[in-house]
C-alpha cells in the first residue's frame, strides 16, 4: 500500500529535513496506530519523543494529525483504517516563533 | 460517518474541543476571536500606526493573514497603517554556523512577507555586528538556559520598544498564543518578575518610561487552532529557532523553571510571596498609574491650571455684575436729589477708587498665589522625574525606597553609577560576564 506522509512545524527535522515522503507499507500495516509503530522502527531511528508519547503508542500532545486534509479525530483517531493513496499529515504545535 | 459542521451542517474537516467544523466555519471562528481582540483597541487602532513583530512562524503567519483581512475591511476612520519588524536572533539561537542556512532563512521570510504584500525591516540584537557581544554574553551563561531566555526576552523587547518609539508607532502587535503567554507567565513567575507581567501584556515602556499600547490578538486562541487555520489555507511558514534550541538536552519551559516549582513550598524564600505580589499588581488601573506616573501628574497639573483659569473668569463676571448694579443705583439717586447726588457721586467715586485699589491688591495677591501654584506644579514635575528610576537592564521601574540601595550596591561592586533592579542583580549578574553585559545592555 502506498501512502504520502507529510511532516510540518519542525517535525521534518526528524525525517531528513523532508516535508513529504512517499512510502510503501507492508500488508501488516492496517490502522493509523500500526503506521506509528512502523514509523518508529523504520524512519524515526528511536527518536520517538518528539512525535510519540512516552509509551510510544499514541501521538504526543501538541501534534496535529490530518488524514486527507481531515482531522483524524473525525476519522476514528488511531483506529482509522488506512487506504491506498491516503495523505497523512503530522504538524507540530510545540514550537512557536 | 463524519459529524456535520456545527455551524453550517456541511461536511466537517476539523474538530476543536469536541465541536466539528468545516474549513470555512473554522477559519471564520479563528478570525472572529482575533478580530474581537483587535476591536478592543479599535479606538487606538483607527488612524494609527501599527507595528507587527514578524517571525515567520506558524502562529505568526496565521495572525498576519487575519490582520491583513482585518485591515482590508477597516476603512475610513478605522483604517490604519501596518508595518512589519523582524528581530534577527537566528545567528544567536540556531545551532548552525552555516551562512547558507541563514540566507535561506531570510529568503523564506521574504517570500512569506511578499505573499501578504508586505516588506519587513530586520533588526539585530548586536550593538556592533562585528564584535558579537551579545552572542558572547549568551555563551557566558550557557549553563543556565533560563538566564539565556531572560536576556533574550529583555534585549528583544528593548529593541522593539525603542524602534516603535523612534518611529512613532501607536500599537505593537505580538503573535503570542495562549500557550506562549502562559509559558511566559510561568517564566516571569520563576524569575520573580511576575509583578511586571501586566507590562508585558498591556503596555510597554521605553527607557524614558513613556507608554505604547501592546496587543496580543491571539491571547485567547490556542496554537493548535492557528496551525490548523494555516493548514486549511495552505499558507507557508518556517521554523524559527528559540532559546530552547540552545539547550543540549532539548529542554522545555517546564524544565527551565523547575527550580521555581521546587522552591515554591520552601518557606525560606520568596517564591510564594512573589505570586501574591502579582495578584496585587495585576489590576490595570494600578499598573497604569504606577507606570505612567509622569503623565498622570502632568494631567493633574493641567487640570489645576484650568481650574485656576475658570476661577479667574468667574471672578471677572461677578465683578462686572456688581459694577452694573451700582451704576443703576446711582442713576436712581441722581433723579431725586441733585446736590445729594453730587455729594454722593463724589463719595461713591472715592469708594470706587478704594474698591479698585483693593481689587488691584487682590489681583496682585491672586497673581502671586498663581505663580506659587505654578512653581509647586513645576517642582512636582521635577520631583516625579527624579523619583521614577528604572533598571538599566530590564527597564522595569524601581520602587523609590529601593533606589538608593540599588545605586549603592552597583557602585560598590562594579564602580558604575546606574540603577539595576534586585531581580537583575540576583538572577542575571552573578551568572554572566559583567563586562559583556555592560557592553551589550548598559
Amino acid at each position: 500500500m502506498e501512502l504520502t506522509l507529510e511532516f510540518a512545524g519542525g517535525l521534518e527535522n526528524l525525517f531528513e529535513q523532508k516535508k513529504k515522503h512517499q512510502v510503501s507499507l507492508p500488508k501488516t500495516i492496517v490502522t493509523l496506530e500500526d503506521l506509528l509503530g512502523w514509523l518508529k522502527e523504520n524512519m524515526l531511528n528511536n527518536k520517538t519523543d518528539e512525535l510519540l508519547t512516552e509509551e510510544e503508542d499514541d501521538l504526543r500532545s501538541g501534534i496535529i494529525c490530518f488524514i486527507n486534509e481531515i482531522d483524524y479525530a473525525l476519522c476514528g483517531f488511531l483506529e482509522y483504517e488506512l487506504q491506498a493513496s491516503d495523505t497523512i499529515s503530522f504538524i507540530s504545535t510545540i514550537h512557536g516563533g | 460517518m463524519n459529524k456535520p459542521c456545527n455551524s453550517c451542517k456541511k461536511d466537517s474537516k476539523l474538530v476543536l474541543r469536541g465541536v466539528s467544523f468545516c474549513n470555512e466555519c473554522f477559519q471564520e471562528r479563528v478570525c472572529k476571536r482575533i478580530n474581537a481582540e483587535l476591536n478592543k483597541r479599535s479606538q487606538a487602532i483607527g488612524g494609527d500606526k501599527l507595528l507587527f513583530v514578524f517571525t515567520g512562524s506558524q502562529e505568526n503567519v496565521a495572525i498576519l493573514d487575519v490582520l491583513k483581512q482585518y485591515k482590508l475591511k477597516s476603512r475610513g476612520t478605522r483604517s490604519f497603517s501596518l508595518q512589519l519588524l523582524h528581530i534577527n536572533t537566528y545567528s544567536l539561537l540556531a545551532q548552525t554556523n552555516n551562512l547558507n542556512d541563514e540566507e535561506e532563512y531570510f529568503e523564506n521570510l521574504q517570500t512569506i512577507s511578499k505573499q501578504f504584500g508586505f516588506q519587513f525591516e530586520s533588526v539585530g540584537l548586536e550593538i556592533n555586528e562585528k564584535e558579537k557581544t551579545f552572542l558572547d554574553l549568551l555563551k557566558s551563561c550557557s549553563r543556565y538556559p533560563s538566564i539565556q531566555d531572560e536576556l533574550i526576552l529583555i534585549a528583544t523587547r528593548r529593541k522593539i520598544y525603542n524602534y516603535a518609539h523612534q518611529n512613532d508607532f501607536d500599537v505593537i502587535i505580538f503573535s503570542d498564543t495562549a500557550e506562549q503567554l502562559g509559558f511566559r507567565t510561568i517564566c516571569l513567575l520563576g524569575q520573580g518578575r511576575g509583578s511586571s507581567l501586566a507590562s508585558h501584556v498591556n503596555i510597554c515602556r521605553n527607557k524614558k518610561q513613556t507608554a505604547i499600547s501592546i496587543c496580543y490578538p491571539a491571547k485567547h486562541t490556542q496554537m493548535g487552532e492557528l496551525v490548523s487555520y494555516l493548514k486549511t489555507k495552505d499558507l507557508v511558514s518556517i521554523k524559527t529557532p528559540t532559546v530552547l534550541d540552545l539547550t543540549k538536552k532539548k529542554k522545555n519551559y517546564k524544565s527551565i523553571t523547575q527550580n521555581f516549582y521546587n522552591q515554591l513550598t520552601n518557606s525560606k524564600n520568596s517564591s510564594a510571596l512573589s505570586i501574591i505580589k502579582i495578584t496585587d499588581a495585576i489590576q490595570w488601573n494600578e499598573i497604569d498609574l504606577k507606570l505612567l506616573n509622569k503623565e498622570v501628574s502632568k494631567n493633574e497639573n493641567e487640570k489645576i491650571k484650568k481650574q485656576i483659569e475658570n476661577n479667574e473668569s468667574k471672578e471677572t463676571e461677578t465683578k462686572k455684575e456688581k459694577v452694573e448694579e451700582k451704576e443703576k443705583e446711582n442713576e436712581n439717586e441722581n433723579e431725586n436729589e441733585n446736590e445729594k447726588e453730587n455729594e454722593n457721586e463724589k463719595e461713591k467715586e472715592k469708594e470706587n477708587e478704594k474698591e479698585k485699589e483693593t481689587e488691584t491688591e487682590k489681583e496682585t495677591e491672586n497673581e502671586k498665589e498663581k505663580e506659587k501654584e505654578k512653581e509647586n506644579v513645576n517642582q512636582e514635575e521635577n520631583n516625579s522625574n527624579q523619583n521614577t528610576e528604572i533598571c538599566h537592564i530590564c527597564w522595569d521601574s524601581i520602587p523609590e525606597e529601593l533606589q538608593e540601595e540599588s545605586l549603592n550596591e552597583v557602585k560598590q561592586e562594579f564602580e558604575i553609577e546606574v540603577t539595576i533592579c534586585e531581580f537583575c542583580r540576583s538572577r542575571i549578574i552573578p551568572f554572566v560576564d559583567f563586562q559583556l553585559l555592560k557592553k551589550a545592555l548598559l
